[in-house]
């Protein structure tokens, strides 16, 4: 039998304990059973295994097709918050793949969410950033593009569109504002926010809106859309606002259910070099991504970008050290490990943590006509309330520790 | 009747929710055990459901592996079922027991030694062999059910049968799981789970066992 001890310390800046706090965990989700599975089952490319990320998009979940080896299935050592780490997902001879995932994104993470656990959780409740930024007492503007508009998307029916963006900073979004203009009568707008799939092919690739959940959507009534060129800026709210986390690609699409070419909306546009840089996968820059099948397939276009404004709140930001693993011991009747992460807390005001949790990788290879196509992405696959919770004063150190732990 | 085979059925489903068995403590990972006799007409001669007492040092070891990740250049060194030390990296083919029929290397196996089980243990005690001689069973394919989970629990199910043909009944008394992990392209086997049946499960000749592993979490 396997337990898990959730331990929690309070350290001063010159590395003095303050503070210890030790709960046993409750904590292993289905995502780390879905893992487990994929392993023991050996689950083939021809027969794959779905399962969830956590931006909710649906992965492909299998291991390494036959005499492939490496895929850093069930990985939670990771580079320190503000440090992208290459996972490399390998076959015999050939580096396929070269996955690049936020540090703060995989590991051990901590958050202020109280939400009830349970086994199906996908997301951490509210997730603390890497870096110093304090909490936003009211919603910021976190990315946008509002100049040089030169051309207008038609949004109806099937044709979805989309403008992919990649967060400063880790937050809540909480609505956002798109420059759009009508013509007849299309219906109430819908707006939506989902997480990008990862790069396929030879480390480059190009990345579309996932198939799974939106991770937030919203709608705009056809009434406060404009009936004149080139529009104006509309806003929509969420809701519940949900995180987006920095380093990893997101798209905002808008969508009608009904309409058709004498009754849709246009979503202004620059198609002529955009300034906004923050969703860059390929070599132009900016990009957007178009359906016409409402949202079943996807095609993306360079070097343009939808006229758009998200908003959002941090809860504040750790310096967040390297996700590590030490301390294997064996002596029976037990055996054990730390997984053990540092937080430093230097924005200036106090952070409450409340939840913590584990994020953990697998990427996948498959073959397909003789080439080699891999992926992979992160999952949670622990989940624990910190209760009571803990407060982190300015200028103290965090160490947490997940500690499971055997017993014959 | 001793080599005579005997065809087991076997049966894949995704367990109902409902279905999910409840012997973990909240915060527990761990697995439950099933074990089923059935006679040639399908029979239930013999049931049982216990929790599983014993992950091995190889399940934290493996876990260890893909956690951190290790890397085989600075590799963990563990013991295979043979007491051969192996150093291991991370792969994705660590923890594999997908075992064709008659394959004992992996997957689900049985044996009839009695020790208590110790977190040192690296094989079964005395591991029962494939096959219709004299002591002998047939295992079956390894067969898998898909993670299912209700608002506790979660859990896949790994499942294997055992015929026996032998001529005699055959009394089993341990039961583990042995897996895979990769070094190159270079398979070894490693011993994760290890239980000892109280008073044993007897097997009459012409009667099948069938075993359920549930590795479950419960939050």
């Amino acid at each position: 039998m396997l337990k898990t001890r959730l331990v929690l310390e309070r350290l001063s800046q010159n590395g003095g304990l303050l503070d210890r706090r030790e709960q046993a965990g409750r904590s292993f989700l289905k995502r780390f059973i879905e893992l487990l599975y994929i392993q023991h089952a050996e689950i083939p490319d021809g027969a794959p295994y779905w399962l969830r990320t956590i931006d909710r998009i649906d992965f492909i979940g299998m291991i390494t097709c036959s005499s492939r080896y490496h895929n850093n299935n069930l990985r939670v050592g990771s580079s320190p918050g503000g440090v992208s780490q290459f996972m490399q997902i390998d076959a015999y001879n050939d580096i396929t793949l070269a996955q690049t995932v936020p540090g703060s994104a995989l590991g051990l993470v901590i958050g202020n969410g109280t939400g009830a656990v349970t086994p199906t959780d996908e997301r951490m409740g509210s997730v603390f950033g890497h870096g110093r930024r304090a909490a936003d007492a009211s919603p910021v503007i976190v990315e946008s593009c509002i100049t040089g508009d030169d051309y207008d998307s038609d949004v109806y029916g099937n044709y979805w569109r989309s403008q992919a963006f990649t967060p400063r900073f880790t937050h809540r979004v909480t609505s956002v504002r798109v420059k759009i203009w009508r013509v007849g009568s299309p219906g109430d707008l819908t707006v939506r926010i989902r997480a990008a799939t990862q790069a396929e092919y030879y480390g480059a690739g190009t990345r579309r809106p996932g198939s799974g959940a939106d991770l937030v959507t919203g709608t705009i009534p056809q009434a406060s859309i404009p009936t004149s060129s080139p529009g104006s800026w509309v806003e929509c709210t969420f809701a519940t606002p949900v995180d987006l986390y920095t380093g990893r690609l997101y798209f905002l699409i808008l969508s009608h259910a009904g309409g058709d070419t004498s009754n849709h909306t246009h979503w202004r546009q620059d198609q002529a070099g955009p300034a906004y840089e923050r969703a860059v996968m390929t070599r132009y820059g900016s990009f957007i991504s178009d359906s016409s099948n409402g949202g079943g397939s996807w095609g993306t276009s360079d070097d343009r970008a939808c006229m758009f404004e998200e908003y959002g709140q941090s809860i504040g930001e750790f310096e967040i050290g390297g996700t590590d693993l030490v301390e294997m011991n064996i002596s029976n009747p037990n055996g054990q490990f730390s997984i053990r992460r540092y937080f430093a807390n230097y924005c200036g005001q106090s952070l409450t943590v409340s939840e913590a949790g584990l994020a953990a990788f697998m990427g996948r290879i498959y073959n397909s006509s003789g080439y080699y196509y891999s992926s992979g992405d992160v999952f949670l696959i622990a989940r624990d309330l910190v209760s009571p919770a803990v407060v982190v004063n300015n200028g103290e150190i965090l160490r947490v520790s997940y500690i499971p732990q055997i017993t014959v | 009747m001793e080599g005579d085979e005997i065809q087991a059925k076997l049966q894949m489903k995704v367990i109902k929710p409902e279905q999910i068995p409840h012997l973990l403590e909240p915060g527990e990972v761990g697995c439950t055990l099933e074990v089923t006799v059935t006679d040639k007409e399908g029979k239930v001669t013999n049931h049982r459901v216990q929790k599983s007492q014993s992950f091995v040092r190889g399940f934290l070891e493996l876990l260890w592996i893909n956690m951190k990740p290790v890397d085989e250049i600075d590799p963990y060194i563990l013991m295979d079922i043979y007491g051969v030390p192996r150093g291991l990296g991370s792969t994705g083919m660590t923890f594999g027991c997908l075992a064709a029929i008659g394959d004992a290397s992996k997957g689900i196996r049985v044996g009839t030694g009695t020790l208590a089980p110790d977190i040192n243990d690296i094989g079964l005690q005395t591991p029962i062999g494939h096959g219709t001689g004299v002591g002998q069973l047939q295992y079956s394919a390894v067969t898998f059910g898909a993670p299912a989970s209700d608002p506790t629990t979660s859990q896949f199910t790994i499942t294997r049968n055992f015929a026996n043909a032998s001529g005699g009944s055959i009394t089993v008394n341990e039961i583990g799981l042995q897996v895979r992990a990769h070094r190159q392209d270079s398979a070894y086997y490693f011993l994760t789970i290890r239980d000892v049946i109280a008073g044993g499960i007897v097997i009459p000749n012409g009667q099948t066992l069938t075993v359920n592993y549930r590795p479950q979490c419960v939050v």
